[in-house]
């Protein structure tokens, strides 16, 4: 869509006329410019910034942003995502600045937010005058509606109830008729047009009843006030799992310890700066250090079970398990690999993904159905005044709250609920996508990553030391958890095993060819003891192919791989598979691949849900992650999927079901705009409040 | 019932105070923070 500047004057001719009706407290974004809270990134020749705004209450208001680009000149794309509030626009800096950008979001109704996560000023007043409108008109409607009174009483009471409006359609309904505008121009169906359009119809309708017949400016002031609750509550609900989202991440230390003992936050720590690591801290960026090596548990970055011996670069994250050491900054933290984890994290929630997609299509039919039902019955009925008033009515009452709220709501609830169990999820579509196939691999995901020793014969102290040439081996690793170290200077043979020599002797230590696990000790080439080892089944496993039907995928040899498919029930499997092969195998069908993560990357990416067991590492493959690392975290996810699916049926169920009846009820003139107007909110209200108080991931 | 034309601009006033009283506690960020004050007062200081 190529858009010049011309249609931007249109554009802001536009505001003026309604923008200054319709906002009273006209905002002026030039301190944007120079902002620092809302940073600039060069992406090519254009420009990339993030920023916060109010008002993103649903996947309608996503996929409406995202749109931006079709008005507002120089955007070249934008993306909106719900939990963080956030759009991301990039955009071209000649043709377009961050103030006009900012001035463009807000005159479609969505405000820049605080510099905090906080509910905006105007916002909480325009609910405060809705709230006293609503009560005023509501007051004088009662008696209205009692009947009985002198005519000039009523006729006062009539305009009263007229003049109370006008502050309640001004203002208090601007938000909808900015979403409502904004949807228009860009001929999108969106939930505020019939919302708008009932209160348009209502209030004209009811001004001209003034003196003649009954009005509804109480339908009008409860659909207004009520439907502003109830995305004020929203709001706040996502704000709250906004921050509980960024808590969850509150691994790394906020602040660091200087070598001079003074304490600084994180955020201020520069390349060149010293600091000192204490045993059992953090930490908190990426270091050179400069003392002695020290051994680091990175866990939580690489998934590494065992701590690791550094002695030059450490990541930010790490656990410090050695000695106190000191090193010198080399990142600043905002640049870490663990920066941008979390980073990936906090945008998780909702993004224009494929469940999106199904929520758009869903609230686009309401929308044209409910128009085009709106529009046949206001022509059907033979007088004007039970036109409007059943046109009325079917609009109050017509609730896509069901698949427009309940549904985006439910999915971030869980996502945060998810993260409390250690469950990171980064994209919602995880909990909903159907899939034909799980996938699993093997060795460190069905299996614990280090071999268990079953039978020893000959001197333990020759594998002691053997196993001391290549600590990071996993055979290595496995006698040194089971004998203990010893280190000794040797070689390695690559592929076969290491070589050391003592006094004249010399040792070898290779692995066997056997079909089991084993390595052999040879004294000057002669046999002289065998370590045989076995994976361990993590617990879980059985729970877990029991749940779920598994396919299991290995580079492992075809005994083991069978051995563990009939322990554990398993009917499908494939052995002897390198990772392209894995990819090719994944990517034939809609699937789920659980994996570990090192050799598993391009496995999880491939698939349609890759779910990441242990660190950071798995983070950027992923698009769920166990931090545990245990197969416990998978359980409970494909159980939270499950009920999911339940919920959200229930959901589109029960909301097809009160927009059929009320609909009907609403359109043969049963229910009056009145009832209409009580019956939606209470519907939202009710839907909301399931979607938050349900955890899926609680057993 | 004429003392309904007093009592209404009674009410519509009285009310309209309340109003700008509320305003006036937006204004002065009474409701910016509504969730620190219920912690801060665990604090000794």
């Amino acid at each position: 869509m190529e858009r010049g500047l011309e249609r931007f004057y249109e554009l802001s001719d536009l505001k003026a006329d309604f923008g200054q009706v319709m906002e009273p407290t006209g905002s002026d974004y030039t301190w944007v410019d120079s902002s620092s809270e809302i940073t600039e990134i060069d992406v090519g020749d254009l420009k990339e910034a993030a920023f916060p705004i109010a008002g993103i209450h649903c996947a309608g208001c996503v996929w409406l942003l995202e749109k931006l680009h079709k008005i507002a000149p120089g955007v070249v794309y934008a993306k909106a995502q719900v939990t963080t509030g956030e759009i991301t626009v990039r955009y071209d800096p000649k043709l377009t600045k961050k103030s006009i950008i900012a001035q463009a979001l807000d005159s479609f109704g969505y405000p820049l937010a605080g510099k905090k996560d906080q509910t905006p000023e105007s916002s909480i007043l325009r609910l405060g005058i809705a709230a006293f409108c609503f009560m005023n008109i509501m007051m004088l409607s009662v008696s209205l509606h009692q009947g009985g009174m002198e005519e000039d009483l009523k006729l006062l009471f009539q305009i009263v109830c007229f003049f109370l409006s006008i502050p309640l359609v001004w203002i208090g309904a601007a938000p909808f008729f900015k979403n409502a505008l904004f949807a228009i121009r860009l001929r999108e169906p969106h939930l505020d047009i019939p919302i708008v359009l009932a209160i348009v119809t209502s209030f004209i309708y009811s001004t001209y009843e003034i003196g003649r017949g009954e009005v509804y400016f109480d339908s009008i002031a409860a659909l207004i006030f009520l439907l502003l609750v109830g995305r004020f509550l929203q709001e706040g609900a996502l704000r709250r799992a906004r921050n509980a989202l960024s808590k969850v991440w509150a691994i790394t230390p906020l602040t660091a310890r200087k070598v001079n003992g003074d304490e600084v936050p994180t955020d201020s720590l520069v390349p060149g700066m010293e600091i000192k690591i204490a045993s059992g801290e953090r930490v908190p960026t990426t270091i050179k250090l400069s003392s002695e090596p020290s051994e680091f548990d990175e866990s939580t970055i690489t998934g590494e079970a065992l701590p690791v011996l550094r002695s030059d670069l450490v990541e930010a994250g790490s656990l410090n398990v050695g000695k106190t050491v000191t090193g010198i900054v080399t990142e600043r933290f905002r640049d870490t690999r663990l920066a941008r984890a979390i980073k990936s994290q906090h945008g998780a929630a909702l993004q224009s993904s494929e469940e999106i997609l199904f929520l758009k299509n869903m609230i686009r039919w309401f929308t044209i159905i409910l128009l085009s039902v709106a529009t046949v019955n206001f022509f059907v009925w033979p007088n004007w005044s039970d036109a409007i008033r059943t046109t009325v009515a079917l609009l109050l009452v017509a609730c896509p709250c069901g698949v427009g709220m309940a549904i985006p709501l439910l999915l971030s609830h869980s996502i945060r609920c998810a993260s409390r169990e250690g469950i990171l999820i980064r994209s919602a579509n995880a909990l909903v996508k159907r899939v034909a196939k799980v996938f699993i691999d093997k060795t460190g995901t069905l299996t614990e990553p280090i071999l268990k020793v079953v039978s020893v014969s000959g001197d333990p102290e020759g594998f002691k030391k053997g196993a001391s040439i290549t600590p990071s081996h996993p055979i290595s690793r496995s006698l040194r958890n089971h004998f203990g170290e010893q280190s000794v200077r040797g070689e390695q043979i690559p592929g076969v095993g290491v070589r050391w020599k003592e006094a004249e002797d010399t040792f070898e230590l290779k692995k066997d060819t056997s079909e089991r696990t084993s390595v052999s000790l040879y004294k000057n080439g002669e046999f002289s003891g065998r370590v045989e080892f076995e994976s361990s089944i993590k617990s879980g496993a059985k729970d877990l192919s029991k749940l779920v039907g598994l396919t299991i995928l290995s580079g492992d040899k075809r005994e083991p791989v069978r051995e563990i498919s009939e322990v554990l029930g398993v009917k499908e499997y494939f052995s002897d598979l390198l990772p392209e092969k894995k990819r090719e195998i994944i990517s034939k069908s809609s699937s789920i691949m659980i994996g570990d993560g090192f050799n598993d990357r391009e496995a999880l990416k491939a698939a349609d849900i890759g779910i990441g067991l242990g660190g950071a590492i798995t983070s950027d493959s992923s698009s769920v992650m166990i931090t545990d690392g245990k197969l416990e975290g998978v359980i409970k996810f494909f159980k939270a999927r499950q009920k999911l699916y339940y919920w959200i049926k229930l959901v589109v169920g029960v909301s097809v079901f009160y927009n059929l009846v009320g609909g009907t009820l609403a359109v043969t003139g049963v229910i009056t705009p009145l009832i209409a107007a009580i019956l939606m909110p209470i519907m939202s209200f009710t839907l909301v409040s399931l979607a938050l108080i349900i955890n899926p991931f609680k057993a | 019932m004429t003392i309904v034309y007093i009592l209404l601009p009674l009410s519509l006033l009285l009310s309209t105070l309340g109003f700008f009283a509320f305003r006036w506690s937006v204004k002065r960020g009474h409701l910016k923070d509504l969730d620190s004050p219920s912690v801060r007062m665990l604090d000794d200081e």
